[in-house]
Order: C-alpha cells, then sequence, then structure tokens
C-alpha cells in the first residue's frame, strides 16, 4: 500500500486519515500542532468557575488580560477566551499580509475548527450547482461524518435548504429564550414565511445529545465557548486522538511543512518541513501527498512549492469567504426574566432566508445570551456603564443576536500569492480581497428582512448596534484551486486530485468551487471522506 | 512612602471609587490586585491619561462615586475611547468574573414589563441628567485646557 503523507490535522484532514487508514493505507500526518491546555474542572458548570477557581480572572480574562474587549476595540460582543489563545500561535517563519481581508490561520491540533460553534449544514442541489458532482454523491459522506461526530437536529421547516441525511441524532434541550422564539415562530409563521420567506427551526450542530463512543451527552454547563469540558462538542482533536491509536498511523507534531520538492513530470518526492524555533529543515517522503492545512496554507504550500521549483510566482484566483453580520436584539418578551447560564451556550435555532435564486439563499443562526462575559455588551449599551449594568441585568434574559451569513462566488480580483523581500527564504503569503459591488445593496435588503422578522417575533434591534464583520473574520476560506471538470493549471479533479502536480490531492477548502451562507465545515468534512473513498 | 507605594494608594482608591460606582460594593482584595495587575500589562490603561483632558477626566473621576458617574456620562457620548472608559471597562470585566461581585450581573430578580420600563426609564433620565450636568461642567474645562491651561494642570 502506498504511503500517504497528510499536512495538517484539521476536520477534513483527521477524517481522511480515518478514512484512508480504514483501507490499509500508512498514514504519516504533518502538523504543527500546539496543544490545548488541559482542561480544568471538568464538573463545573460556567457559574461555579467564577466561585471555585483560585484565580478566576486569569482563566476568564487571561494573564495579560487578552479577553477584555476594551472601548478601543472594534464593535465585537465577545472576547475570545485566553484559553484558546493557542489555536492561532504561528511559526516565526510564517508570514503574510492582507488587503481587504483579515484572515485568521490555526496552526493548532486540529486546527480552527477547535474554535468552531458547531454548525452544520449539509449543501444541498442548488449550492452544489458549480461542483463536478450532486448531492447524491455527497449524502453518504454526510451521513457517515455525521456518524462519526454526532449530529443533533430535526426535520422541520428547515430541512428544504438542509437536505435530511442519515445519523441525525435528537435535538439539545431548548433554552428557555429559543423555545420562546420558536413558539413566537409558529403563531407568527404565516406572516414569516408567506411574505418574508423566512424560516426558522432547529439548529444542526454537532454536539452530542446522548451519550455516545465514549463522549458524553452535552450536561447544559454553560461552558460552550471556553471549550466543552465534557467532548461533547466535536472537535477535530477528538479524532486525531483515534487515529494516534491506530498502528499504521504516525503523527508527526512539530513539524511545519514549507513546500514540496518535485521531479520534472512534477511528480512530489517529498515535504521539505522544519521544527518551529529551531530553523533546520528536513525532507519527508510519501507516495503521495495530501493538503489539509486549510485553504490559505495548503496555497501557501503549494506556491512556494512552485516557486521553490521554477522561481515563477503564480496567482491563485477565486478566493472566497462568508460575509457575516451580527444583528443584536433584544426580545420584549424574555426581558425582566431570570438568565439561565447553565443551558447550551451557542445558537440552537437557525434561519433561512428564501432568495429567487436558490444559490444565493440567506443563513443565519441565532444565538440567545446566556453565559457569556458581559462587559463588551454593557459598553456598547446606550448609557453610562452603571445605568448599562443595571439595565443589563433585567433584559439580560432576552438578548441575542442574529449572525446573519452572506454566500461567495469565485472573483478574478480576489486572490493568493506570494511576495518577496529578494534575500528571505520564506515569501510572504499575499491576500487580496474586494467585495462584490452590489454587497451593500444587498446586506441593507436582508436586513431589512432580518428586523422585520424579529420585530414580528417580539424583538427589536436597537440602533446602531448591527455590526459588519471584516472579510476574513468568518474563517470559510475557500476556491483558490477549484475542482472542475476541466484541466485548467491551477485546478483540481474532481476528485480533488492537483492539475499542477501528479500526486497531489487537496481535501479543505482549497478546491470548494463556490461558497453558499452556510458553514462549510461539514461539507469539508464529506468531502474528504468522499476523495478517500474514490480516488483512494 | 516610595513612588510605587505611592502609586499603588492611587490605583487602589480608584478601583475603590469605581467599583462602588459601577456595581455599589467595594472591591475585594483580590479585585484590587488584579486591577493593579491589569494596569501594568495594559498597556492602554497605562498610556490612557496621555492627553491633558484625558488625565482631568481620571483625576475628576476618582474623586467620588457621583463624580465618576459625571465623568463616565459625558465620556459615554464624546469620548468613548478615553482612558477613564477603559479603565471602568477593565474593572467591570473583572468585577463580572470573580465572585462575589459576579452575582451583581449574573443574579438578578425577575420583574414585570411595567417596571421594567420603570426602572430603564429611571436609569435612562438620571444617565441623562448627569450628562447634561457633565457638559455644563466639561466643556468650559476643556476648552480651557485647550487653550494652554494644560501645562498649569498637568503641573500640579
Amino acid at each position: 500500500m502506498d504511503k500517504l503523507l497528510i499536512v495538517g490535522s484539521g476536520a477534513s484532514g483527521v477524517h481522511f486519515a480515518l478514512s484512508v487508514l480504514q483501507k490499509g493505507y500508512h498514514v504519516i500526518m504533518a502538523d504543527v500542532g500546539h496543544r490545548k491546555p488541559a482542561t480544568i474542572d471538568r464538573s463545573a458548570a460556567f457559574d461555579e468557575l467564577k466561585t471555585g477557581l483560585d484565580d478566576p480572572v486569569r482563566y476568564f480574562l487571561g494573564d495579560e488580560y487578552e479577553a477584555v474587549v476594551s472601548p478601543q476595540a472594534r464593535q465585537e460582543y465577545y472576547g475570545f477566551p485566553p484559553n484558546k489563545s493557542y489555536l492561532f500561535k504561528q511559526p516565526a517563519t510564517f508570514h503574510f499580509e492582507g488587503q481587504g481581508f483579515q484572515p485568521l490561520f490555526s496552526f493548532a491540533q486540529g486546527g480552527l475548527a477547535e474554535a468552531w460553534t458547531g454548525g452544520v449544514y449539509p449543501f444541498n442541489d442548488a449550492e452544489l450547482g458549480d461542483f463536478p458532482f450532486d448531492y447524491s454523491e455527497i449524502d453518504p459522506y454526510y451521513s457517515e461524518i455525521a456518524r462519526r461526530i454526532g449530529i443533533t437536529g430535526a426535520r422541520d421547516d428547515l430541512a428544504r435548504f438542509f437536505p435530511v441525511h442519515d445519523n441525525l441524532l435528537e435535538p439539545l434541550e431548548l433554552d428557555r429564550h429559543s423555545a420562546q422564539l420558536l413558539a413566537a415562530y409558529e403563531m407568527k409563521r404565516r406572516y414569516l414565511v408567506g411574505k418574508l420567506r423566512c424560516y426558522i427551526g432547529r439548529s444542526r450542530v454537532a454536539t452530542l445529545s446522548v451519550d455516545r463512543d465514549g463522549r458524553t451527552a452535552c450536561a447544559y454547563c454553560g461552558r460552550c465557548l471556553w471549550g466543552c469540558p465534557l467532548h461533547s462538542l466535536y472537535t477535530p482533536s477528538l479524532t486525531l486522538e483515534e487515529l494516534r491509536r491506530h498502528p499504521n498511523f504516525t503523527y508527526l507534531p512539530d513539524t511545519y511543512v514549507s513546500y514540496f520538492t518535485y521531479d520534472a513530470h512534477r511528480r512530489i518526492l517529498s515535504a521539505v518541513a522544519e521544527t518551529p524555533g529551531e530553523g533546520r529543515s528536513r525532507e519527508i517522503t510519501a507516495d503521495r501527498f495530501i493538503l489539509a492545512a486549510g485553504t490559505l496554507s495548503s496555497s501557501a504550500i503549494y506556491l512556494r512549492s512552485i516557486f521553490q521549483g521554477t522561481g515563477e510566482i503564480a496567482i491563485l484566483r477565486g478566493l472566497m469567504d462568508n460575509r457575516q453580520v451580527l444583528v443584536p436584539f433584544l426580545n420584549l418578551k424574555m426581558a425582566g426574566q431570570t438568565y439561565e447560564p447553565r443551558s447550551y451556550q451557542y445558537h440552537q435555532l437557525a434561519v433561512g432566508i428564501e432568495q429567487n435564486d436558490p444559490r444565493k439563499y440567506v443563513h443565519g443562526q441565532i444565538t440567545t445570551l446566556k453565559a457569556a462575559l458581559a462587559h463588551p455588551i454593557i459598553q456598547n449599551m446606550p448609557f453610562d456603564l452603571r445605568a448599562s449594568t443595571a439595565v443589563f441585568r433585567k433584559v439580560r434574559a432576552g438578548l441575542g443576536v442574529v449572525n446573519v451569513n452572506f454566500r461567495d462566488v469565485r472573483r478574478e480580483s480576489n486572490y493568493v500569492t506570494l511576495k518577496t523581500d529578494g534575500a528571505s527564504d520564506h515569501p510572504r503569503l499575499a491576500i487580496c480581497y474586494s467585495p462584490p459591488a452590489e454587497e451593500r445593496i444587498l446586506i441593507k435588503q436582508v436586513l431589512k428582512t432580518v428586523k422585520r422578522a424579529l420585530w414580528s417575533l417580539g424583538c427589536v434591534v436597537p440602533p446602531g448596534t448591527i455590526h459588519v464583520r471584516p472579510m476574513g473574520a468568518s474563517a470559510h476560506y475557500a476556491g483558490t484551486v477549484p475542482m472542475s471538470t476541466g484541466a485548467g493549471l491551477h485546478t483540481a479533479s474532481r476528485d480533488c486530485g492537483s492539475h499542477y502536480f501528479d500526486n497531489l490531492y487537496f481535501v479543505d477548502g482549497t478546491t470548494i468551487p463556490s461558497l453558499p451562507a452556510k458553514n462549510l465545515t461539514f461539507t469539508l468534512m464529506a468531502n474528504a471522506i468522499r476523495v478517500a473513498d474514490r480516488a483512494f | 512612602m516610595s513612588d510605587s507605594r505611592s502609586a499603588q494608594n492611587a490605583l487602589d482608591r480608584e478601583c475603590s471609587v469605581f467599583s462602588r460606582y459601577l456595581i455599589g460594593q467595594p472591591p475585594s482584595a483580590y479585585v484590587l490586585s488584579k486591577y493593579r495587575d491589569a494596569h501594568a500589562k495594559l498597556p492602554y490603561l497605562r498610556d490612557g491619561a496621555a492627553a491633558p483632558f484625558d488625565a482631568l477626566l481620571i483625576r475628576l473621576a476618582c474623586w467620588n462615586p457621583f463624580l465618576t458617574r459625571l465623568v463616565d456620562s459625558h465620556a459615554r457620548v464624546f469620548f468613548k475611547h478615553s482612558g477613564v472608559r477603559a479603565k471602568l471597562v477593565v474593572l467591570l470585566a473583572i468585577l463580572e468574573s470573580c465572585a462575589p461581585s459576579h452575582r451583581y450581573f449574573d443574579r438578578s430578580e425577575p420583574c414585570g414589563k411595567a417596571m421594567l420600563l420603570l426602572i430603564t426609564l429611571y436609569h435612562g433620565l438620571t444617565f441623562l441628567g448627569s450628562f447634561v450636568l457633565a457638559t455644563i461642567v466639561l466643556w468650559p474645562a476643556r476648552f480651557l485646557l485647550e487653550c494652554g491651561f494644560a501645562r498649569l494642570w498637568t503641573s500640579r
């Protein structure tokens, strides 16, 4: 059997690895692999940590108070937990610059999905229109991923947008606020669906509602953002642990792959890697090479390989990302009630806004405010901090946010390439992105619908609180080497084999040819095992 | 008294006034130590009072909770990114993260819609009053500082 080298341990890499190991391949996984800190006090709920820890401020705000959202910061509604800062640590030799794009990179075990909110939404036939296959081909792989990671959801109004695959678990218990919103939707359904074409239903999330495979069902402890202490919320590092127990699997942590060497026929011979901080290079050989480092990092390795082999600086066009707009709201029916810190913290409801062209579907996730740090919200309220704090305590149970996602398509003006300083051995990754001209109008139209929908549910959007997040913030990057039925130089086959290199495959977002408004991680995992099944 | 001890005392006093302003409770020893630690580690807290008017706001605000409210009301509208707001927000973050002060944020008696409306109205009007009063007092002070009294103020 061939020896395979997989670069990266993110969501798609680990599931690809699991599938090819089951087929008998020998797998090496090269990964920088920053590790997460040990989980503290698994049994404590969010509120108990504040009283039970010796140094709770250090846990919640960090050694350097990095989780404090200062008034100088951009308008974000939460600070990133200090115990997840390891996710964004970068090797010293990795450099990038972004124009119109603020990318997130992760070199951690499990990659960016270690910080995801678990949204798993299959693409439907319309959304797969630019893909070289249809839903029927990927459906069994969605079901297989659902079996592996555990997905909860319901067959409700949103099924018209999310196909129902197998292995769906019973949904999680709704928090009081989400239940109230869903009940209000049922009352106003005729108006919302008939007039606004706005559908609300249960989120599909990769969080267990029942115990299985050694993982525990969600205990509603409110610690999702700080890292689920029970592993009920799936993260790829769980699969990595499983892989490491397999006899044919070799994990190479502290390995930063810079580029590939290849022969005259563009057959890759080895990956050139270094140990971060040490600077010495070493070569790792294999028969076939699989890039699963995430769209931007995989693109960087691909570009550096071409540069090292030919001196050419290639340009990969078509970079995509979902624009996200945060719409905070106050549910007047819930205001004045007590809030529930012991709840599932992430979104439990989703909203689908139908468009005439089904490919232009707009997707939103409704997160009601439960356990969270309050100071980022309090400081944005329209009073002094004392009054804001006092009012916040009373309205907390009625606060929430809709995270509205917009689709993206490949456009020539958005690309990744390299920039060299001449002397440096490590060219910088340069990312250039500009949104489509009509985006502003589209956002305005959609927000009008969202506000009307919220109003009909008894919610108001406080003026001046809507936040258009910068491009790059969603971390749903895709499209730089798209799979295609053609054979363009920097494209991939329908099985995600590179058309430039003979024995290179991509199993991350690099090959996704169009990006629907939904979170793409589920599709990346399903596509990775589709590639493993068809091409290996 | 050494400079560092005097700076520490000033921060403790500031924290105490701000805590009483924000949640109506004095800070615990733990909160005081964290407030000092945050000032040692966050450059924007150390450098926050670089501008003369910002320095004036902080000096006034740490006098007593009533003046803190006046300054904060004014800063909420005109100087959202000021040093005094940054200090208050950091303290807010510390207070909500630890016991016993977190209870003020996390536990609140339920109330009916009419009571909620009254509470909001009360706080809104109090804010408005503070803001008007603060503006009457602080705009001339700002004008004077910008007209060259900065050196006089900072030399005190």
